[in-house]
Order: C-alpha cells, then sequence, then structure tokens
C-alpha cells in the first residue's frame, strides 16, 4: 500500500499545473482561459470562465506569501479586468464571456489568517472565494487537496458542493455567516458525517 | 479550443512580467509593526444571578484575551460576597481582573464601565472589558447606552434555548437599534450543529427583529469546563491543549479581531 504524504508544491508553476489539472473540484463548469497574464503590476495565474459567462480570476500562494497580500491582489486584479471584460466579450466572442457580470475570483492557499477571512466575508456574497490547498504525494502521482473556508453559512458551497454561489442570483443580502476557524477534530466533536465502513 | 488572452492582451496593457520584477510574486508575510495601544472595548454579557456555566465561559474567554495579548477586565454587579458566580475578586491570572461593583440598575453599571474603559491602559493587541448585565435589567436600556452597543449572547442549539436568546436580542435593538449582537453556541454536538442553530438564530434576529447578529464561533461543554467551574481555575491555563482551551481561544481571538476593528 502506498502511503500519502504531504508535500508542497515545488514553483508556482507546479502549483498553477496542479490547479489546472482539478478544476473541476471548484466548480465543473470552469474552463480556463488564459494563464499568467500580466495584470495590474503582477500576473494573474489563472483566468477562467464559468457556465454563467462570470470571468472568475484565480490567484495562487506557495507556502509562506502572505495571504493578506493575496487578497490585495485580488481585488486590485478584478478592477483592472472589470475594465477591460467588455472588449474581451467583443474580441473573443466564442469565450461567450458576459460583460456585465461581476467578475469573481478564488484565492488559494495553504492557510488564511482570521483577518484575511474576515476581510473576504465583508465583501459581496460569491465576489472573492478562499480555497485553503493541501498538496498531497502518493508514490509517483501528487494532488491537491482543495478545501472552500470562510464559508457563509450552511448554504456554503463548503458544504454544499462547488461554487453553488456562484450561480445563485443574489437576493438581499446575505445572512450572517457562522464564524469559527475550529473543525470537530480541533473541539474533540464527532463529525455529522458518518466515516466510511469499510471490509 | 480556448483562446489565450495572451493573444489579444497587447490592445490592453504591457506584456508578460518579467521574471524578476519586482512584483512579479507576493510579499513574504511580514509581522505587523507595532501598534498604538487601542482603547478597550465594552462587551456587555446577560447573565443571570445563578449561571454559573455562563459566568465561567465569561471569565475563561477574558483568561483567552489576555492569552492573546490583550487587555482584560471583568465586571460584576454582586451584592453578595464571595460571589458564586466568579472565582475571588481581584487581579487573577495574566493580569485579568475580576472587578465585583454595587451597580442596582443599568444606569449606574453603565457609567461604572464607561469610567472603567477610559482608565483602562489597553493593550497592543486592543482590549475587552466584560460586563454581566442581569437580563432584567435590559428592559431598561437606552439608545446611547454602553452596555448595549456590544453585546454576547450565549446560547446552546436548543431550540428553547434559541428563543431565549432571541427574545435578549430583542429587548436589546429594541433599545439600541445599532447593537452589535454576537452569538456563541455552546454544547453543540458538531459543527455542524453549532452552524445550523446560529443560522436559525440569524433568520429569525432578520425576520422578527429586523437585525443582523453576529457569529462567535462555538464552546465546547467539556468535562474540563466543570472542572474549572469547581476548580475555579481558568481551562486555558490547566489545560490548554484541550478543545474546551481550542474554542474559548478561537472565541477570543474573534472578539479581539472585532475589537481591533471598532464597532458600526
Amino acid at each position: 500500500m502506498t502511503d500519502i504524504q504531504k508535500a508542497q508544491p515545488l514553483s508556482i508553476e507546479h502549483l498553477r499545473t496542479g490547479v489546472k489539472g482539478q478544476l473541476h473540484q471548484l466548480d465543473p463548469g470552469l474552463r480556463v482561459i488564459a494563464e499568467n497574464i500580466m495584470g495590474l503590476a503582477s500576473p494573474i495565474d489563472l483566468v477562467t470562465v464559468n457556465d454563467h459567462g462570470d470571468v472568475v480570476l484565480m490567484l495562487l500562494a506557495l507556502e509562506g506569501e502572505s495571504d493578506a497580500t493575496l487578497l490585495t491582489r485580488s481585488l486590485a486584479q478584478r478592477a483592472w479586468i472589470a475594465a477591460r471584460v467588455g472588449d474581451w466579450a467583443k474580441l473573443a466572442p466564442e469565450l461567450k464571456i458576459s460583460p456585465d457580470a461581476p467578475v469573481r475570483a478564488i484565492l488559494l492557499a495553504p492557510s488564511f489568517a482570521t483577518e484575511t477571512r474576515a476581510a473576504a466575508r465583508s465583501l459581496r456574497a460569491g465576489i472573492v472565494r478562499l480555497v485553503r490547498y493541501t498538496a498531497v504525494r502518493a508514490g509517483p502521482h501528487s494532488g491537491l487537496l482543495l478545501e472552500t473556508v470562510g464559508s457563509r453559512g450552511p448554504s456554503s458551497p463548503e458544504r454544499q458542493g462547488p461554487v453553488r454561489e456562484f450561480a445563485v442570483p443574489e437576493a438581499g443580502p446575505p445572512l450572517p455567516a457562522f464564524r469559527s476557524n475550529l473543525r470537530d477534530s480541533d473541539l474533540g466533536l464527532k463529525s455529522d458525517t458518518e466515516e466510511p465502513l469499510g471490509e | 479550443m480556448p483562446r489565450n488572452l495572451a493573444d489579444v492582451l497587447h490592445h490592453f496593457g504591457p506584456e508578460l512580467a518579467k521574471p524578476d520584477a519586482p512584483e512579479g510574486r507576493l510579499a513574504k508575510k511580514k509581522t505587523r509593526p507595532s501598534s498604538q495601544p487601542s482603547s478597550p472595548q465594552i462587551v456587555g454579557v446577560p447573565i443571570g444571578d445563578r449561571d454559573v456555566v455562563r459566568a465561567a465561559f465569561t471569565w475563561n474567554l477574558a483568561v483567552e484575551v489576555a492569552r492573546l495579548g490583550g487587555d482584560a477586565l471583568v465586571i460584576s454587579p454582586d451584592d453578595v460576597s464571595p460571589s458564586p458566580l466568579w472565582p475571588q475578586a481581584g487581579a487573577g491570572p495574566l493580569g485579568v481582573e475580576l472587578r465585583p461593583t454595587l451597580a442596582k440598575d443599568l444606569k449606574s453599571l453603565d457609567q461604572i464601565a464607561r469610567e472603567a474603559a477610559a482608565g483602562a491602559r489597553g493593550g497592543a493587541e486592543g482590549g475587552l472589558i466584560f460586563v454581566r448585565i442581569p437580563p432584567l435589567w435590559l428592559n431598561a436600556g437606552w439608545e446611547d447606552c454602553a452596555l448595549l452597543r456590544w453585546t454576547l449572547l450565549f446560547t446552546s442549539s436548543k431550540t428553547s434555548d434559541l428563543q431565549d436568546a432571541l427574545k435578549t436580542a430583542r429587548a436589546i435593538v429594541q433599545k439600541q437599534s445599532q447593537a452589535r449582537v454576537g452569538i456563541t453556541i455552546h454544547g453543540a454536538e458538531c459543527r455542524a450543529e453549532a452552524e445550523t442553530a446560529f443560522a436559525r438564530i440569524a433568520q429569525a434576529a432578520r425576520k422578527n427583529l429586523g437585525h443582523d447578529v453576529q457569529s462567535y464561533g462555538l464552546l465546547v461543554d467539556a468535562l474540563h469546563v466543570y472542572r474549572a467551574i469547581v476548580a475555579q481555575r481558568p481551562i486555558g491555563l490547566a489545560h490548554p491543549q484541550s478543545p474546551a482551551a481550542r474554542a474559548l481561544r478561537d472565541v477570543a481571538q474573534l472578539l479581539l479581531t472585532d475589537a481591533l476593528q471598532g464597532l458600526p
């Protein structure tokens, strides 16, 4: 039996490749239209479009990089892209970009500090999504485990599957989110999901 | 086949960054520069005269605030000494002071809390003054009452307890429309139960009170909590790695973070 071990991505390129290969974990409808393009003063790791034509930019952070800076950059890049989405839609109609939809962002990092989560939560629902990744290696194979953090409550994608909030039209402000940085295992509590039984 | 935006990017901006561009990747994490002490914030906590568990949660939260570098004080109107609710009065672990007062009503308690806040030094990480409010006193609140600007309600996930918490929230927001009402769920069997409980009260508060409550995490009703109550020792010091201590620390962190951001 092969051991599964945690392993840090060797470089941002490795991480980007890994994320591209597992976009379906975030949203099966996401398709990459550009990668490592120069945005406002720094590169945007991935630019994607979802089933609804929303442009979703993705920024990645390696271990040790600042998640707060990642959030700041994402807001700046959102604004930079928003000013260009209309032109992109005209220049490349086959991409089926919706020029009027808000630009969204997905940030991937090994962890997010409380302040970063709070800042992301203060934005309109679905605008910035924080995703914690864990890089794992099993023998010659490697992969990423992706987990949405900073949920906005029980209806959040963390509990109900990929990026549902992106597809739901916003009706009034969202309810305040439940806040806790702890999991059942941290609290010595049992999870409400049953462990699969093996034979 | 997807079209790469790089094909058309020259229409809109500069070309790809050079690998050695100074802003090409993220800045490394830096520690926050030394910050100025912040004035402590007052947090009103409705606790009945015999509510030992909520009092224990409050005192332990104060200790956790101190462990996180904040300044913490607990004020309680108690006319019996020693109080059945609290450990010995005075400066306790990590400098957390338990200050009984002889306030007889909400107005005098409010004045005492304001004076304590004005006289407190605050900490680099901010500070909190927890003030026990006898629940019956809430009805005497007023719009500018400092004790009602930010309150913290402890409730289990039971429907009856959530209804009681909603009633308390109603009493607060009827007197102070901009109040920040915090909810901490305790005694849940799992995180999802606490999340659901918070969602229920958040939804009911918006629907019935027209007011949004704020989540302040969850606390566990572990054996350590009850042992700490009996022994009058803070859980975070007696059993720092216990789930109860972790949960308290998490809630204290949420409170401190919001304290630094200030009140709306």
